[in-house]
């Protein structure tokens, strides 16, 4: 049961906000405080408010002034304004009783009061007022006029990333568009659409390359711009004549194709509708471009990153300075971090170069990297088209999917990335590197000896190595040891094998290698199995370049 | 600056008094709007939210120091007020007022500007049509009568002269009168006006809808009309063009038209 009473000014903070949320962009607080507070007639007994168990969920206001009727006729008058109910106690009768609150022959006669008036839509008017209240259109003479000085608030909330983000996950297929829509409104600068390489951008201004445009009267574009059925509206309008589409035959005939995604984009960019397409406020984290005493974090960030990897050198801040900051193509401007907003520590980073080379592109991976990604090849992806680079090249691990589908989003398409070939130099240091970091296995399972017999090693090769395992530890070396296991096999096959590109079993049925006495074999694998190297392989692109 | 008849400068405290006055005058001839006391200007236009001290640009005449113009610009980009003295070179003096507030639209980043022009302001329409704006559907205002007696006293008593011959005593009886309006008064018309809060067995009874009658004394509908579609009877039938042209004289007749300060 809603409760009505008069205002009183304990509710001032209640009321404020109501209206605050009712009228967004038009009457805040401040509004509130300066039109009714701060009003000189202000009459508190004039503030209508509704309550449901003590919370206010509506408010009407009256404003006491003068009305001039005639050149010597001036009368009291009273404004309805600032009729608010809370959206989820609307269509319950709120506002009608609202506007009944002390509507009474004697308030007004108290008060000398003989107009009431308002401003309002036709529809409100024809629904509420004037059945309810009699209020009546006089015939105006008032004439509105605009013009938009600039688009400035449409290419902020474009460029905008989260928003840019959120656009690009909601319409991936506009975005690849690859199309401008131009929009020559009447008293308004040009204000052009780019959907391009997965995003879209907004400029302001000639643009020379626009695929379609659209023309017409600024009344037709602000109430395409307040939203409401988009498509109709546009359709009443092209058959009115009072807005026109210019383009090539299969422009027109794409965006026909993606009208309901356009609609959607269209509505989201002129309304500024942020929630709509962000399902977060605003996002955790931050971009900017480097800064001096990044690098060391950057350094750590890689290490982390990449610490399961194989390929990649752990870097120094003075070899990354080198690797990144030094390298000819890079500057300052195409070197974006990401940092977490709230502590401030480094979470990503992105290094563009003028070449089209992304040299590096690394997250934090106990970060969330579906909004880190896209924030770093975005700024990536930007700074390098306005560099004027004509194709991107970005190297990611296989197993990133994030990285790949923010790639894909974007407009990039899958190259088989560039081979690592490797030789080895020093077979026995590597395999000693190798057996001592799996010693612990190595030295629980097996008490065993082997002796590895290589063919066609090359020259700088010893072509016999020793592996001996036992409780103490594990040595290998080329000098003779007494062995239990004999192996034959080539040296490339047993490169093959300690880097992880063949696995012993394929080896063996491969008879890629001989084993003696038979009855080791499977304690071979075993062994083998477990010497060779498990990591994924990834370099990023600065240590290809 | 103004060429060299008149000078632009900021509002500086104090200036209310003469700008309303400004307002009244420039604005004489319209209806629907709140008539500017110094106070209501302030509150209005001087302590509007969005609205700084040298968002108000002030014309005055460089001889004289007499004001002839103003302009109220806000950040939001509404140009509250508009109002040029109308014996003034209005086109010297809204062509500097309009220069200005496209200066400071530029400084301050204001990214649209919107105001409220008379439409039998030609002067102004056609500078607004040279500087590129577009008309736009104005905000439509709705209109009640909380008393019809005081009324159609003040209005009587303003039209006396208009009124010629008419020494009558009407009854009103209203039709679907709303719970807060007379649904009987009497009007009594002679070398001056008098309202009596009942019937009284006078010259002549006039039967209306409430809301006909409502929209014949805002200026809406024709008396004449009314009576013709029958939605006003008067008795004895004998008197009912007296009493079209009873209504017909007082009825509201001015332009319609409020500055947009008037409306947000």
């Amino acid at each position: 049961m809603y409760k009505y009473r008069l205002f009183s000014s304990k509710d001032s903070d209640a009321v404020r906000e109501l209206v605050r949320v009712t009228f967004p962009g038009f009457l805040d607080g401040t509004y509130w405080d300066w039109k009714h507070r701060n009003y000189p007639r202000f009459d508190p007994l004039l503030v209508a408010i509704a309550e449901e168990d003590g919370e206010i969920v509506g408010c009407s206001h009256w404003l006491q002034n003068s009305l001039k009727l005639g050149s010597d006729v001036v009368v009291n008058s009273l404004l309805t304004c600032d009729l608010a109910v809370r959206l989820d106690h609307r269509g319950r009768g709120i506002a009608k009783n609202l506007l009944l609150q002390r509507r009474t022959r004697e308030t007004f006669k108290k008060r000398g009061i003989v107009v009431n008036y308002d401003f309002a839509g036709p529809r409100l008017a024809a629904r509420l007022y004037t059945p309810l209240l009699g209020y009546l259109p006089p015939k105006l003479s008032t004439r509105k006029y605009f013009k938009l000085l600039s688009w400035k608030k449409i290419v902020d909330f474009v460029s905008d990333v989260d928003v840019q983000r959120a656009l690009r996950k909601e319409f991936s297929k506009v975005c690849s568009l690859n199309m401008t829509i131009s929009l020559k409104m009447r008293s308004a600068p040009q204000l052009n659409l780019i959907f391009k390489s997965g995003k879209i951008e907004a400029t302001e201004g000639a643009h020379g390359d626009s695929d379609i445009t659209i023309e017409g009267d600024t009344h037709t574009f602000i109430s395409l711009m307040n939203g409401g059925n988009i498509t109709r509206k546009i359709v009443k309008a092209v058959l009115e004549r009072r807005i026109k589409f210019n383009g090539k035959l299969s422009k027109l005939l794409t965006a026909y194709r993606n009208v309901g995604q356009l609609e959607t984009v269209f509505r989201v960019i002129f309304t500024r509708d942020r929630d709509s397409v962000l399902p977060k406020a605003t996002s955790k984290y931050d971009v900017r471009t480097f800064q001096d005493g990044d690098e060391a974090k950057i350094v750590q960030l890689l290490n982390k990153a990449y610490a399961d990897y194989g390929g990649p050198a752990r870097k120094s801040p003075e070899y990354w300075r080198w690797c990144c900051l030094e390298r000819p193509d890079v500057e300052r401007s195409g070197l974006f971090v990401a940092v977490d907003k709230r502590k401030g520590d480094v979470v990503g980073h992105v290094v563009a170069g003028r070449s089209g080379n992304v040299w590096e592109l690394c997250y934090d991976p106990e970060q969330d990297g579906e909004e880190i990604v896209p924030m770093l090849i975005d700024k990536a992806v930007g700074y390098l088209e306005k560099a004027g680079v004509t194709s991107i090249n970005i190297t990611a691990p296989m197993e990133d999917k994030t990285i790949r589908r923010t790639c894909m989003d974007y407009g990039f398409i899958h190259n088989p990335p560039p081979k690592v070939f490797l030789s080895v130099l020093d077979l026995v240091k590597l395999a000693s590197l190798l057996a001592n970091d799996r010693k612990e296995e190595l030295t629980t399972r097996f008490d065993e000896t082997v002796l590895v017999k290589l063919e066609d090693a090359p020259s700088w090769i010893s072509s016999t190595i020793f592996i001996k395992i036992g409780k103490n530890g594990v040595q290998v070396t080329d000098r003779p040891l007494p062995h239990s296991i004999n192996l034959e096999t080539d040296f490339l096959t047993f490169s093959s094998l300690l880097f992880g590109n063949l696995s012993p079993s394929k080896a063996l049925s491969s008879a890629k290698f001989r084993v003696t006495p038979s009855s080791k074999v499977s304690t071979l694998v075993e062994i083998l199995s477990c010497l060779r190297m498990k990591t994924k392989w990834f370099f990023p692109l600065s240590e290809f370049g | 600056m103004v060429k060299d008849q008149y000078v632009l400068r900021s509002f500086v405290e104090g200036d209310e008094a003469e700008l309303a006055a400004l307002f009244n005058l420039a604005h004489s001839q319209y209806v629907g709007f709140v008539p500017r006391t110094a106070d209501h200007w302030r509150w209005c236009c001087r302590e509007r939210p969005d609205v700084e001290q040298d968002g108000i640009f002030i014309a005055e005449e460089k001889r004289s120091g007499r004001l002839v113009g103003y302009a109220v610009l806000g950040k939001s980009g509404n140009l509250w007020e508009l109002c040029v003295h109308p014996n003034s070179d209005r086109k010297q003096v809204l062509s500097a007022l309009f220069d200005r507030t496209a200066e400071y639209a530029r400084e301050a980043n204001i990214e649209q500007m919107i105001l409220n022009v008379p439409d039998d302001d030609l002067l102004m329409q056609k500078m607004c049509a040279q500087l590129d704006f577009s008309e736009l559907p104005a905000d439509q205002m709705f209109v009640g009568i909380t008393d019809f007696e005081v009324l159609v006293e003040v209005l009587a008593r303003a039209s006396v002269s208009r009124l010629g011959g008419f020494k009558e005593t009407a009854t009103f009886e209203l039709l679907n009168a709303r719970s807060w309006l007379s649904p009987v008064f009497s009007v009594k018309v002679g070398d001056d006006v008098e309202v009596l809060p009942e019937a009284v067995s006078g010259d002549m009874r006039i039967k209306v809808d409430s809301d006909v009658l409502a929209s014949i004394l805002l200026g809406i509908t024709a008396p004449s009309r009314a009576f013709l579609k029958g939605k006003l009877r008067v008795h004895p039938f004998s008197k009912t063009l007296k009493a079209l042209r009873f209504l017909e004289a007082i009825r509201v007749k001015g332009h319609w038209f409020f500055p947009l300060a008037d409306f947000g």
